[in-house]
């Protein structure tokens, strides 16, 4: 069971919606990562059939699904704005997929379908009320479960956490990888934000101006990101990006201090929890600056130094802790923890060993 | 800049059959930076709205240092708003889009180009002044609608309703960085309404937390992260949020099943009965020694700086937060380790004491 | 990506063949028409482009597409602003709003020679209401004085189609998001300003579709004419669709009448293309972001 999306490109007025798109999706979750307008949702739309890609295919299970027509394809989708039928109950909406079925399915077996799909999400009471009367958890709870009715071949999830609420999201994520983990479905699930990707833990695709960037497991793109965009794709909060040129104390400069990982003048990336207010050993490498400001969120303190030059680095410390505005103080990277990328391509030059 | 009072605020949609805002009282100083925090439907935009005038209030007042303005709508509250979607005049550049609110109170030609280069620069937008705005980026389009309320001086309040709604994950950071670093230069007042807790507390010097009409808890970060009142706020708080595992208190003795993790601690006595143990993941550890309140890990999940350990507790899930090498797997049984400082009981959704932890 | 739905074709076939039948044919018999001279049915001669050259250098001609153009431009000129200004006065909800939508859309569900009858009998200064008290007020009778005729046919054209442009402009406020209202309220705006810097800008697709709808139908207007004035007094209100029946019906003078069409119809397409290529040169402007 597999579905393969070969040389997809999409090209409109002019501008790249998706160029030379190729990937394997296997029974499971295949993450979609990238910024908005990455080609997310495009790709997605093409995989369903509502768009005609201008050259390329999409074959599931071996099948080339541009010769199946839309609504005869296994394929549920569910969207951002959590779409229901408005006019229909909970249950008809959930049933609505298995009524058009060939051949047709008995009404018992319906409702029967219909109650393990809403145990599945939990709105078993919801069932005889319309979707306005609902929260917008609940209504794409209800979306969720129309989408899985069918057990289709693939679904399709393009961000459908984005309208919801910070803790729901929370909340719905834990859920919906327990829900899709079932082996008998490809699931599609884009999103922009890569705490989801992490959390999610599977085959994960970042995609950046209508290119496939890097295609692996979450964790070795974390690690090993192949260039900028998949870098910042993978890390929230943002990795920091300064010269090899940065002085470090006296006349010398990042860059003679990495000179073992690579030479010349090159960009410099580092995540902020693994920069420290003190010196951790010999491996460290110390960086001046001036404290611009600080940000609490009650477990951890980010700190933001101005180095000049117009240069930043973010750090996290644990904890919250006072730091005088204005003050110049020297923080500490971990010299195993550092990125090299370069300058002007931003591909990975080098990248720590492990996980950082 | 103004001292913000709100005297006895409420609201009902539906002339007092519900309330969306239930009677609250609240004072803040000119300068501070405060969140409003919550779900959806907790009330907060309507805390808002009544405060920039979009909304009389069924009951209470609104002063703007003493002077009230209950019955004044917005325009002569003179209050500035930021939405959640930059709202521009597309047909003005940026300049004369920030010099609009000033050329509509009539003021000469030489101060309106003062400001708007003054502000622009505060913003660090010199640079796009004379574009069009619908061609930058949404952060930058923020900005621009930040700057038409920051070019009237006699602001009392500037208000955010969940501003970085459309803005894309990497520039949610620099955004509320540029924010920040502003409030401390200007020190206007600012609201500021979220559901996304990350950005109320870095942004904020107080935070409100509210949830179903009312307010839960009032404080910094650190206050609502370490010392929650409510469950709701040891829940919203913190990503993940708290822990709560069913225990008992007997006679000062604190327990998890039949095991003791400590004894009762705080200011009034804790009375006997069934409680709820909250601690956060960030102080709970797991650990293999051979005592305490065992737990089998169900998953764990590899978040990249750290990991988060997934844990069948006596009522349902328990996370741990450990660091990123550890060598924690699933099906391995473990003990949970309680922070001696960080361990609170709870009674009916209330903190009712903390936790001393034995042993520790 | 072969896509085997040629079964969709098929649906499309009986509207193919509609159209065919009521337009294509149509066009390609007034084409062939507009190269020949037709004294009758068996008389032809095939004289190429004469007809065009002569419809170019005809005064009579000439004159009535002026005077189409100039119609137009004035109906235009009304009707825009004064859609624009009803449609900003309608209330925007409730029961109310309903009322109001169904009292503007009247005068656009009523057959158009209905409309001229009524108007003719009620613009008539012995046993019209309207003719009888704008006759005490000046001397009106639109039967004899060219202006008159023609203010009538204006008022008339504004009276039918105003309502078009305020049902569009109405739909174009209401997808107006509260808060530019708001922010412009915060920003200290006038009325005036925020008509200019926020409801037009807004309102620049739908006016699109309102010019250019206004234009095709004012340019083309025959019904009303011709049941009220019948082209006159003299040929004050002989627009080009009157005289291009006139000379196809009336004279029966095919040939000419058919080329006379094909230009009519040339300039139509022509100034549509214009309209829709200045004003939406904004939207292609706008394609590139800063990044």
């Amino acid at each position: 069971m597999a579905l393969e999306a070969r040389n997809l490109t999409l090209i409109r007025n002019g501008e790249v919606f998706l160029e030379d798109i190729s990937f394997t999706a296997k029974p499971g979750i295949t993450v979609l990562v990238g910024p908005t307008l990455s080609g997310k949702t495009t790709l997605m739309r093409v995989i369903a059939g509502l768009i005609k890609p201008d050259s390329g295919s999409v074959t599931v299970n071996g099948v080339d699904v541009g010769q199946i027509s839309v609504k005869d394809r296994s394929v549920s989708f569910v969207y951002q704005q959590f779409i229901n039928y408005p006019s229909l109950t909970v249950f008809d909406n959930i049933a609505s997929p298995l009524r058009v079925l060939k051949p047709k399915i008995s009404k018992e077996e319906i409702t029967e379908r219909v109650h393990e799909v809403a145990k599945m999400l939990r709105i078993t009471e919801l069932l005889d009320r319309k979707p306005s009367a609902l929260s917008g958890g609940q209504q794409q709870r209800v979306a969720i479960a129309r989408s899985l009715s069918r057990s289709s071949d693939v679904v399709l999830l393009d961000e459908p956490l984005a309208n919801l609420d910070f803790k729901l999201r929370e909340q719905l994520r834990d859920e919906l990888q327990r829900i899709f983990s079932d082996a008998s479905m490809m699931v599609i699930y884009s999103t922009a934000e890569s705490l989801e990707v992490l959390d999610m833990a599977s085959h994960t695709i970042v995609m950046n101006e209508g290119r496939v960037q890097q295609d692996g497991p979450a964790l070795d793109m974390y690690a090993k990101p192949k260039n900028i965009p998949v870098a910042q794709a993978m890390s929230d909060p943002p990795l920091n990006l300064i010269r090899s040129t940065t002085s470090i104390g006296g006349s010398e400069s990042l860059s003679n201090a990495l000179k073992d990982k690579h030479g010349g003048v090159f960009t410099v990336g580092v995540r902020p929890h693994n920069i420290a207010l003190k010196s951790q050993g010999s491996a460290d490498i110390p960086v001046s600056g001036k404290v611009r400001i600080a940000e609490y969120t009650g477990s951890s303190t980010y700190l933001h130094l101005d180095l000049g030059d117009s240069q930043e680095l973010v750090l996290e410390v644990e904890g919250s802790q006072r730091f005088d505005i204005g003050s110049t103080m020297t923080v500490y990277l971990d010299r195993n923890a550092l990125f090299g990328f370069d300058s002007s391509s931003g591909n990975t030059l080098f990248a720590p060993s492990g996980v950082r | 800049m103004a001292e913000i009072r709100l005297e006895n605020i409420g609201h009902s949609y539906d002339q007092g059959a519900t309330f969306a805002l239930n009677p609250i009282s609240l004072t803040w100083k000119d300068g501070d930076a405060i969140a409003l925090l919550g779900p959806s439907g907790c009330g907060k935009t309507t805390l808002l709205n009544i405060i920039s005038g979009l909304l009389t209030p069924s009951v209470g007042r609104v002063y703007f240092d003493g002077v009230d303005v209950t019955d004044l709508d917005t325009a002569k509250r003179n209050v500035a708003q930021v939405f959640q979607f930059p709202v521009l005049y597309d047909t003005m550049t940026v300049r004369e889009n920030l010099a609009f609110p000033l050329k509509n109170r009539g003021l000469s030609k030489d101060v309106t180009a003062t400001r708007v280069e003054e502000v622009a620069e505060l913003l660090g937008i010199t640079k796009y002044l004379d574009t069009r705005p619908l061609k930058l980026r949404s952060d930058l389009q923020q900005l621009v609608s930040l700057g038409r309320g920051l070019v009237r001086r006699d602001v009392p309040a500037i208000l955010f309703d969940e501003p970085l709604t459309v803005i894309d994950q990497n520039f949610k950071w620099t955004l509320r960085g540029r924010l920040k670093e502003l409030h401390n230069l200007t020190r206007y007042s600012l609201v500021y309404v979220t559901h996304d807790q990350t950005e109320a507390l870095t942004f904020a010097d107080k935070v409100v937390v509210l949830n179903q009409g009312n307010v839960v808890q009032t404080g910094s970060a650190a206050d609502l992260f370490l010392a929650p009142e409510d469950e709701f706020v040891g829940f919203f708080i913190g990503s993940p949020g708290m822990n709560f595992i069913d225990g008992s208190v007997n006679n000062g003795s604190v327990n998890i099943g039949s095991t003791v993790i400590g004894t009762t601690s705080g200011d009034k006595p804790v009375a006997n009965g069934n409680v709820r143990i909250g601690i956060r993941p960030e102080f709970l550890a797991v650990s293999s020694t051979s005592s305490g309140v065992n737990v089998k890990i169900s998953r764990v999940e590899h978040r990249g700086g750290y990991k988060l350990v997934h844990a069948d507790g006596p009522n349902g899930n328990v996370i741990a937060k450990v660091d990123s090498n550890s060598s924690l797997d699933a099906g391995k049984t473990v003990q949970l380790t309680f922070h001696p400082e960080r361990t609170y009981i709870y009674r009916d959704s209330k903190l009712c004491g903390s936790v001393n932890v034995k042993g520790a | 990506m072969k896509t085997r739905n040629n079964k969709a074709w098929f649906l499309v076939l009986p509207v193919i063949l509609v159209v065919a039948f009521t337009a294509l044919l149509p066009l390609m018999t007034v084409a062939n028409y507009a190269i020949q001279d037709i004294f009758s049915p068996d008389n032809r001669l095939f004289v190429g482009m004469k007809w065009f050259y002569d419809i170019t250098n005809d005064p009579l001609i000439i004159s009535a597409f002026q005077r189409s153009f100039q119609f137009s431009i004035q109906a235009l000129l009304i009707q825009i602003p004064l859609g624009i200004a009803i449609a900003r006065i309608m209330p925007k909800s409730g029961w109310k709003a309903s009322a109001a939508l169904v009292a503007v859309s009247i005068p656009l569900i009523i057959p158009f020679n209905v409309i001229g009858s009524t108007w003719l009998i009620f613009s008539r200064k012995d046993i019209g209401l309207g003719g009888y008290l704008l006759n005490k007020l000046f001397d009106f009778d639109f039967t004899s004085d060219p202006k008159d005729g023609w203010g009538l046919i204006l008022a008339v054209d504004v009276w039918h189609w105003t309502p078009l442009v305020t049902l569009l402009v109405y739909a174009g406020l209401r997808s107006i998001p509260p808060a530019y209202y708001q922010a412009a309220a915060i920003d200290g705006a006038s009325p005036f300003a925020v008509f200019r810097y926020v409801e037009l800008p807004k309102l620049r697709r739908v006016l699109l579709i309102a010019l250019l709808l206004r234009f095709m139908d004012s340019f083309m207007i025959y019904t009303e004419p011709f049941v009220i004035t019948g082209g006159g007094p003299g040929d004050a209100t002989t627009f080009a669709s009157i005289l291009l029946t006139n000379i196809a019906v009336g004279q029966f003078d095919v040939g000419r009448a058919g080329a006379y069409s094909l230009i009519f119809f040339i300039i139509i397409q022509i100034m549509s293309f214009l309209f829709y290529t200045v004003l939406t040169l904004q939207d292609r402007e706008e394609v590139t972001k800063t990044k």
